[in-house]
């Protein structure tokens, strides 16, 4: 009898934490089940130098075209996964923070939300928000702000996810 | 209501000679009242000993010491196999084991949920193409543009003019 009563308390908590752990996995995933991974990258552009990161040579060209600035270096880096209609937070640089919901997948294309906000005086104020569409696995840039009120460098966003 | 004696003591015949069947029921009932309400009546059953069931009058051996054997040797082998190891530590194991599987699976739970998420590699940097802007939200006084590429892959940067510099253009 102890024998049947250890093996059934075996079986139900095996099931018990396979049911934990299922659950658990699933934050961070909506209810279909759809998750994205997501990039985003925190670029300096300046005019102080020519310097240009190797992961940034493929748009150097693109950017120096379109705008003022020489050099293009690339401060940080963050993926992560979220669910869709579930928001990614991630820091930039200097109290830059960008926020990036997923909303609709449909074959190559994926649908984005992303608002950026800089640390002032304690709050995070809103600098700019934007929904899009684009190709999955390809990125969106959005920019201008100054980094450093001393110096003309400013921050480019880019924003991916698949 | 009191019994004749002498229908009392044919009753009494019957019951002593054991054949009680041949009694009716009210005939029980009343000899039991008689018996009850007379003690020295019962003293007349008090030495009868019933006689024996002809049908019993076989009565079976008993078995020998090698029957017994025989008996006990089929009980033994027909009984499980006893633990070798002592009862002590056979349940102290069994008792642990339930207890190892639930730490080992809280183990790997909170491992699962602490270890950080892979991503998989390969975020290359290429623009999209045909960027489809759906809509733009600028707090302050600043301004916003979109600027699409010459050529027709539809790519697109959108640039934020903060308001002292969009002054300064002006």
């Amino acid at each position: 009898m102890c024998a049947a009563i250890h093996d059934r308390f075996l079986r139900i908590f095996a099931v018990a934490v396979c049911v934990l752990l299922v659950h658990a996995r699933a934050d961070g995933e909506d209810k279909k089940g759809q998750s994205y991974d997501i990039s985003v990258w925190a670029i300096r552009a300046t005019k102080s130098n020519t310097q240009v990161s190797p992961e940034l040579k493929p748009i150097a060209q693109e950017l120096k075209k379109r705008f003022k600035y020489t050099g293009f270096k690339l401060e940080r880096k963050k993926s992560g996964r979220a669910g869709e209609g579930k928001t990614l937070s991630t820091d930039l640089i200097a109290g830059f923070k960008a926020k990036v919901t997923p909303l609709e997948r449909k074959g190559s294309r994926v649908k984005l939300k992303i608002e950026v906000t800089k640390r002032e005086g304690g709050k995070d104020k809103r600098l700019a928000g934007t929904t899009f569409t684009i190709t999955r696995g390809r990125f969106q840039l959005l920019g201008g702000w100054r980094i450093d009120p001393k110096s003309e460098d400013v921050l480019i966003v880019a924003v991916s996810a698949r | 209501m009191t019994m004749p004696d002498d229908k009392f003591d044919e009753l009494l015949d019957h019951v002593a000679a054991g054949r009680l069947d041949d009694l009716t029921p009210e005939q029980v009932t009343s000899l039991d009242t008689h018996l009850n309400a007379a003690a020295s009546s019962s003293e007349r059953l008090a030495d009868v000993v019933p006689e024996a069931d002809s049908r019993l009058s076989v009565i079976a051996p008993t078995p020998t010491d090698a029957e017994w054997d025989g008996v006990w040797q089929r009980i033994d082998s027909a009984a499980p196999a006893r633990e070798s190891a002592p009862r002590v530590i056979g349940r102290t194991i069994r008792f642990w084991q339930p207890l190892a599987a639930a730490a080992a699976c809280l183990l790997l739970l909170i491992v699962w949920r602490l270890s950080p998420v892979q991503v998989p590699p390969g975020w290359e940097m290429r623009l999209s193409d045909h960027v489809v802007v759906h809509e733009i939200e600028i707090f302050g006084d600043d301004c916003v543009f979109v600027a699409y590429s010459d050529n027709e892959s539809g790519s697109a940067v959108i640039w934020v003019f903060e308001a002292e510099e969009a002054r300064e253009g002006a």
